[in-house]
């Protein structure tokens, strides 16, 4: 066993004796993580770190099921030992405000498994000098485009891992390797700005350090810079429900902010996705075209094996031919919302208590358009002539292509979405006029049921951080390379 | 010995030789219980202690070069390794290679024993503030209420290589609450009353949710909105605070120039002022000094409309050329942490409201942090915007609202208004209205 978290058996070994003589039923999560981040502003180093951070946190479950949790950045014998002790006061604290008891965890079977991912180009398969220079580079390259840019390129790379020790047996080890890297580019001219991102992730170093790596990065920055300056004079789009064309990291936010969190086991009291606190499983949801999984995928950003409860992640199908089908669940919410346990429960680090949550989540269409290009050499013109040739651009009708992914929002109880673009794209038969980037809002089911059509394969890589219950997790996904989605009156754009 | 002092004083040790360093070091125990879906302690949200040792590092190297660290509970035991971590990181910046001259903190009392008690003796009034809060929505008639409440202790060590050498402590409390899954309210503090006498803070929440519940139609159009306090910290804390921060005006990411700074730029309304206040006795992002040692305090960012200072640290204001500033806490709304706007004549906002007719009132918008702060456009969805009918609600419908954030605030006819309830105005203007 080579996972730095193997070391803190007898720590664990003694957290579990403690529970066992207090008559709790303990979960250890041990996390251990190195952070290297590098930032570039304007072509000048700003900022080198590394951060080493490992500790743990202990939730107890007393007899009658009553949950209480205590952390510590302390990994050693007695420092769990007071941790188990001070999470089963608490819990039994809770007992006189009449407290919901936190069952669950006792009907999983005791998992025993070690899963590293080992990568090729690690935490140090290249020297700090060499790492910076490239970082470096990127900026530099980037700004190198057109003088009124200003660029600020951060580069991270972490090796986190995990080990979830529990009171039934249960023995779990995994890694969780990731890297990427980010262009923020600012356009100013004449008293106007405009902001446009560019990104790469992945697992490892090669984001950076591969010829591959590098071009496919600085084909996505040209193209971003090359709209961030085009935007400084463009008009507003009017705001209004359009036909609108969405690219894979769009759609990637539409299925993780707008659906994917509605398919989350912890929300179904409330999610548009439930009918009195369970699934509406076998139900139609989406156009028939529609397919939605989230599951870990060797190699991406998002990557994550195994629960934070100690249970294997599988891939799950949430919706298939547009009929839902399952929820991401974990084990204290999956019976409640009537679905299996799918090993959904992620945690940001040891001071938090995991909820489900998505890994990499995709949204495909079947037989999507062709599209030959690779997404990066993909023009607005290439975009139109696709949609023309398929009859899904006419006369009168303009079609909105939106562009870049800037974040997004929802409300699950309320099925309502925000999105934002980097810009947007006026396509009509005979002309093409960039605008400023808009909101793109509305009812989640709504824009599930109008998608019309994909384009091109599915790609996968969209980055993103997931906030969910004030934690920050990576995640990832996307989708067939542009997805077309029928005007509705409940998805507006804009505007402003 | 204190856990955080023994780490500060073998660090500032072992770094005697280096040309400069200064460090932070905060030892942090907690204790926090919340309500998920109406349910107290449930799966996801049990009740929470936690104890640990987070700081910060940076050394300037006898050849000028720079490092950062990080520091826990585990630096003290491997420290000639970290030290050794550190330094085969270190990179040249000229201007960060700068350790702040002595000066001495700015006294400022921040710590409440009775809160430190129940930090490490009882969690009961932790426990009945949740009470009080879901009691409090419930009597009202809401369905699902979600609550969080919780307080810490924090021993606080900064020192520096130019002398300086100052621990103290702080306790913080804090609450917050949503109803319907609709509104929500927060309340931030350092005294043992911030846990208490929660009721109406909470049924203005409960009002406001209470409101959204019936749904009307509005038309699309250009119209008055009122931004309650709670929004108008989303938008300072977006575009205001991004454009005042100093590594963003001195790399060109600002929608200010240094130059603009320089010249005392018109930016905003001549009424208007931007102003930051780090040493606000118990407030809640208050301190004695940065983690770099500037002392705490006041400073106009924003004077009768003309831009006066960004924010800086040691490093920007050395590129600047301009003094280092007291910088926001981190993690808390913009209004807490010491920014606030305000006007000249500001009104009541209580009396802004009861006289408001035929406005939307804005109290949560989706997607803030999706916009271009330095732009200013905001274009921002509304799924409870509250219709106000002779200063009645009179439902709420689903809107989004654009316009530019710094047109609109700069417009004659746009209000400002305080309640005594929140740091930074509710604010009245015309924006577009899409329905």
């Amino acid at each position: 066993m080579s996972l730095r978290v193997s070391a803190c058996t007898e720590a664990c070994r003694a957290a579990v004796d403690r529970a066992e003589a207090l008559g709790v039923y303990a979960v250890i999560r041990l996390q251990d993580k190195v952070e290297r981040a590098i930032g570039v502003v304007n072509g000048r180093i700003d900022l080198k770190s590394v951060e080493e951070v490992s500790g743990v946190g202990i939730q107890v479950f007393t007899e009658d099921w009553l949950s209480g949790f205590a952390s510590s950045d302390i990994v050693t014998p007695g420092s769990l030992v007071d941790l188990v002790e001070s999470a089963a006061r608490l819990a039994r604290e809770s007992r006189a405000h009449g407290p919901e008891p936190a069952e669950g965890i006792a009907r999983v079977r005791p998992l025993v498994a070690h899963v590293e991912r080992a990568v090729s180009m690690g935490m140090d398969a290249i020297g700090h000098e060499e790492e910076s220079g490239l970082v470096a580079g990127i900026c530099r390259m980037t700004m190198e485009i057109d003088s009124r840019l200003a660029v600020r390129t951060f580069y991270r790379i972490v090796d986190e891992e995990w080990r979830i020790v529990r009171s039934d047996g249960g023995d779990v080890m995994f890694s969780m390797p990731r890297a990427a890297v980010m262009n923020m580019i600012t356009a100013r001219s004449d008293g106007q700005a405009a902001s446009v991102n560019a990104s790469l992730s992945g697992e490892d170093a090669s984001v950076i350090a591969s010829p591959e790596g590098r071009l496919r990065l600085h084909k996505r920055t040209a193209k971003a810079a090359r709209t961030a300056l085009a935007l400084l004079g463009a008009p507003r789009a009017r705001a209004g429900s359009y036909r609108i064309v969405i690219d894979y990291a769009l759609a990637k936010g539409l299925a993780h902010e707008a659906f994917g969190h509605a398919a989350e086991s912890d929300c179904m009291e409330t999610s548009i996705l439930a009918r009195e606190g369970r699934l509406r499983a076998g139900e139609r949801v989406a156009a028939d075209i529609v397919t939605i999984v989230d599951g870990p995928l060797e190699g991406d950003y998002a990557y994550q094996p195994i629960s934070a409860n100690g249970v294997l992640r599988e891939t799950v199908e949430i919706v298939k031919g547009g009929v839902l089908m399952r929820a991401l669940a974990d084990v204290f919410s999956a019976q409640q919302a009537g679905v299996p346990v799918t090993g959904a429960g992620r945690a940001e680090s040891f001071r938090h208590v995991p909820v489900p949550r998505m890994s990499n989540i995709r949204i495909t269409v079947d037989d999507p358009l062709p599209m030959d290009l690779a997404f990066e050499d993909v023009t607005p013109q290439d975009v139109r002539d696709c949609l023309a040739r398929a009859g899904l651009l006419l006369e009168g009708a303009p079609v909105l292509y939106l562009s870049g992914y800037k974040g997004g929002q929802v409300n699950p109880a309320k099925g309502d979405f925000v999105f934002n673009c980097s810009a947007i794209y006026e396509l009509t038969p005979n002309d093409i006029r960039l605008c400023q980037p808009a909101i793109f809002s509305g009812k989640v089911l709504s824009a599930l049921g109008s998608i019309i059509a994909g384009i091109g394969r599915p790609i996968l890589d969209a980055m993103g951080t997931c906030g969910k219950a004030g934690q920050s997790v990576p995640s990832s996904g996307g989708g067939n390379m542009f997805l077309v989605i029928d005007a509705n009156e409940e998805i507006t754009i804009g505007g402003v | 010995m204190s856990a955080a002092v023994e780490t500060a004083e073998a660090l500032a040790r072992r770094l005697g030789e280096a040309r400069g360093w200064r460090l932070v070091v905060n030892s942090v125990c907690s204790v926090d219980v919340g309500m998920d879906d109406s349910k107290l302690c449930g799966h996801y949200r049990p009740a929470r202690m936690a104890r640990e040792i987070a700081g910060s590092v940076f050394i300037i190297w006898e050849d000028g070069m720079v490092s950062r660290g990080r520091i826990d509970s585990k630096t003290l035991s491997r420290l000639p390794r970290d030290i050794e971590l550190w330094r085969s990181l270190a990179y040249g910046d000229d201007d960060a290679a700068h350790i702040a001259q002595l000066m001495p903190p700015t006294q400022v009392e921040l710590f409440d024993p009775r809160v430190a008690d129940i930090v490490r003796d009882d969690a009961g009034p932790v426990f009945d503030a949740v009470s009080e809060i879901a009691a409090t929505a419930r009597e009202g008639g809401a369905d699902m209420v979600d609550a969080g409440v919780g307080c810490s202790t924090v021993e606080t060590v900064i020192a520096t290589s130019s002398g300086l050498w100052v621990k103290y402590p702080e306790t913080n409390a804090w609450c917050s609450w949503s109803i319907d899954k609709t509104m929500s309210g927060i309340r931030l503090g350092r005294y043992r009353e911030t846990l208490s006498g929660l009721a109406r803070a909470v049924s203005v929440t409960r009002r406001l949710a209470l409101a959204a519940k019936a749904r009307v139609k509005v038309d699309a159009r250009d119209r008055r909105v009122l931004l309650t306090p709670r929004v108008v910290e989303s938008f300072i804390g977006h575009y205001l605070l991004h454009n005042m921060a100093g590594e963003n005006v001195a790399e060109g990411r600002s929608r200010y120039s240094l130059e603009q700074f320089r010249e005392g730029a018109h930016v905003l309304r001549d009424d208007l002022s931007l102003t930051i206040d780090t040493a606000v006795p118990m407030g809640p992002g208050s301190y004695l000094c940065t983690s770099e040692g500037v002392p705490s305090g006041r400073l106009a960012l924003i004077e009768d409309g003309q831009l006066a200072s960004p924010i800086l640290n040691t490093k920007y204001a050395r590129r600047c050329k301009m003094a280092a500033t007291p910088i926001p806490a981190s993690g808390m709304p913009p209004g807490h942490a010491g920014l606030t706007l305000r006007a000249h004549n500001m009104e009541n906002w209580a009396e802004l409201l009861s006289g408001a007719d035929d406005v939307i009132l804005v109290d949560s918008v989706l997607g803030m942090h999706t916009q271009d702060p330095t732009a200013g456009n905001f274009s921002l969805a509304v799924p409870d915007g509250i219709v106000v009918r002779a200063g009645q609600f009179a439902g709420a419908a689903k809107v989004v609202i654009s316009g530019n954030f710094f047109s609109v605030i700069n417009e004659a006819d746009t209000r400002f208004a305080l309640s005594e309830a929140d740091p930074n105005p509710g604010i009245e203007l015309a924006c577009h209205v899409e329905s």
